[in-house]
């Protein structure tokens, strides 16, 4: 698996509230990835947002999933903050950012 | 920093009932409202009025916040309940007591209403015993928390007064005024609700609309302001004083939410999440109903020289509306389809998420449904203030069979996110589904 693959499958995690998945939302920062071993540097909307819990839990429910042997270690990061311009052209136009 | 932490939060099971009966106490309100007598329009402590004041505050929007603190403060501001159980047998108390203090009003049975009241009190106490570990450590910045941690201290002081007119109205230990009950009903109104909305306020509506270019910038002093203000004014009003006294306490009153309504409106307007949903539309729709509120205020402060048909009643009567119904009850409704969707998708769906397509916050509530509960009581509270201001009583009486029909919609609504299967919108489900076992 490669960090490709890895970013293919973290496009399947959706953000319950916003109905738009993570990556997409620029909300993964990192993705390393050594033999099977998986590490993703990742951030939430809000330091409060109620979801972030869940979207960690996401995240490794989506790379475990499969015959795959090495560990995932999601790490929760702030710095630097989310903005949505980190977010990509059809989350902008979901959020109603830009036409559709 | 730590995430956010829902599953601190107490079950779906203990906090929906409180959101589930919330309307309960609208439908009541306004269906003391559909029968409105003419004294409703002469008198504002007339018992039809006192008894619709307080379906509305105690069994309608205190309801619904008691399950806001109890799923928000563990979840959000990381608190926690000392008493899952004690939560249930809270929730008992307040929905047996509440008819029963509504009842007591409506036949002026001041025994009876001595008896409800002490029943409210400890409904109360049960309440804070929970809610003041809940809303966690008042550290600096937590906004939120502040604003909660004061709303449940005017809570007990208007606790505290409303059971000592209840004693004197039976045992006449001294006269209960106009002003005492308006001091009573402002300790309540700004001091209780007020801060509790405008505290919920500062969490939820950054957070759902996705405000990042602006931070509030005068939270703390718009607390400090609305406590002062609810607490001094609230005494000075017990006071029973003259016109310019009584106008310079509306003023005050209004500052603080005024200011809160501004910073708020600057908050909305420099959202990213540019679509708005229901919770985003009612934040706007219940900012409306803040500008009546306050301007209604001031003229009703002023009494009977500015009043229509120089009836101050019509006035007060228009104001109470429009800052219960419509500034306070817009937001706890536009809120509610936040809390509740978020809750059951938590304790639903979230150990499913990433394993199978699992349905969206937006999929387990229907926006149509929201949106036709927030047309119907927006409707219904104008047509009331209407009624009220107009001094007509059919109109009135229409505003409040409005407001019923809302409320059994808000109902129906809210039962079904709660006991409905839910499916995900086709359009989210992702393409391949990888992640389907």
């Amino acid at each position: 698996m490669n960090t490709r693959d890895v970013e293919q499958k973290l496009r399947h995690v959706i953000d319950p509230e916003l109905g738009i998945d993570i990556v997409s939302l620029g909300l993964v920062y990192g993705i390393e990835v050594e033999g099977e071993d998986v590490h993703i540097a990742m951030t939430t909307t809000s330091p409060q947002c109620p979801m972030g819990e869940a979207l960690v839990g996401m995240v490794e429910s989506v790379l475990e999933y499969g015959e795959r042997d090495g560990t995932t270690s999601v790490e929760v990061v702030f710095d630097p903050p989310w903005d949505v311009r980190m977010a990509d052209m059809a989350a902008l136009r979901q959020l109603g950012l830009v036409p559709r | 920093m730590t995430l956010a932490a829902p599953g601190r939060g107490p079950a779906l099971a203990l906090v929906a009932p409180f959101f589930l009966a919330a309307p309960l106490g609208l439908a009541l309100a306004g269906l003391i409202l559909a029968f409105s007598n003419g004294d409703t329009l002469l008198a504002i402590n007339a018992p039809r009025t006192v008894a619709l004041t307080h379906a509305a505050v105690i069994g309608w929007l205190t309801m619904g916040i008691f399950g806001a603190v109890y799923q928000l403060g563990p979840a959000v501001l990381g608190g926690r309940l000392v008493s899952s159980r004690l939560a249930r047998v809270h929730f008992f108390v307040h929905a047996t007591v509440v008819p029963a203090f509504v009842w007591t009003f409506w036949q002026w049975d001041v025994r009876l209403m001595g008896y409800a009241a002490s029943g409210l009190v400890l409904s109360f106490i049960l309440f804070l015993i929970n809610a003041f570990p809940a809303i966690g450590t008042l550290r600096r910045g937590a906004l939120p928390a502040r604003y909660l941690g004061a709303s449940l201290v005017m809570l007990a002081v208007t606790a505290g007064f409303g059971i000592t007119w209840a004693g004197t109205l039976q045992h006449l230990w001294f006269p209960v005024t106009m002003g005492r009950l308006a001091g009573h009903a402002h300790l309540g109104l700004l001091g209780w609700l007020g801060l509790t909305l405008m505290g919920v306020a500062y969490q939820l509506a950054p957070m759902f609309n996705v405000v990042q270019r602006k931070r509030p910038v005068a939270g703390g002093p718009i607390l400090a302001l609305t406590v002062t203000a609810a607490l001094g004014g609230g005494l000075v009003l017990m006071a029973d004083p003259g016109p310019w006294v009584r106008l310079a306490v509306a003023a005050a009153m209004a500052a603080g939410p005024g200011a809160w309504g501004i910073e708020m409106l600057r908050l909305m307007l420099a959202r990213s999440r540019r679509t708005l949903d229901v919770q985003g539309r009612a934040t706007f729709v219940s900012l409306g109903f803040l500008v009546v509120t306050i301007c209604l205020g001031l003229l009703a402060a002023i009494g009977k020289p500015v009043s229509p048909g120089h009836e101050p009643t019509r006035l007060l009567l228009g104001y109470g509306i429009a800052g219960v119904s419509g500034w306070a009850g817009i937001m706890l409704i536009g809120n509610s389809y936040k809390i509740l969707p978020f809750l059951v998708w938590y304790h639903r769906y979230r150990q499913l998420a990433g394993i199978r397509p699992v349905p969206v916050v937006a999929d387990i509530y229907s926006e149509g449904a929201a949106r036709a509960v927030l047309a119907v009581h927006t409707t219904g509270t104008i047509v009331a203030i209407a009624g009220a201001l107009l001094g007509d009583l059919n109109i009135l009486r229409a505003g409040g069979l409005m407001l019923t029909l809302g409320a059994a919609l808000h109902m129906v609504s809210l039962a079904h996110i709660v006991l409905a299967p839910h499916a995900p919108a086709p359009r989210r489900i992702g393409p391949g589904e990888v992640a389907t076992r």
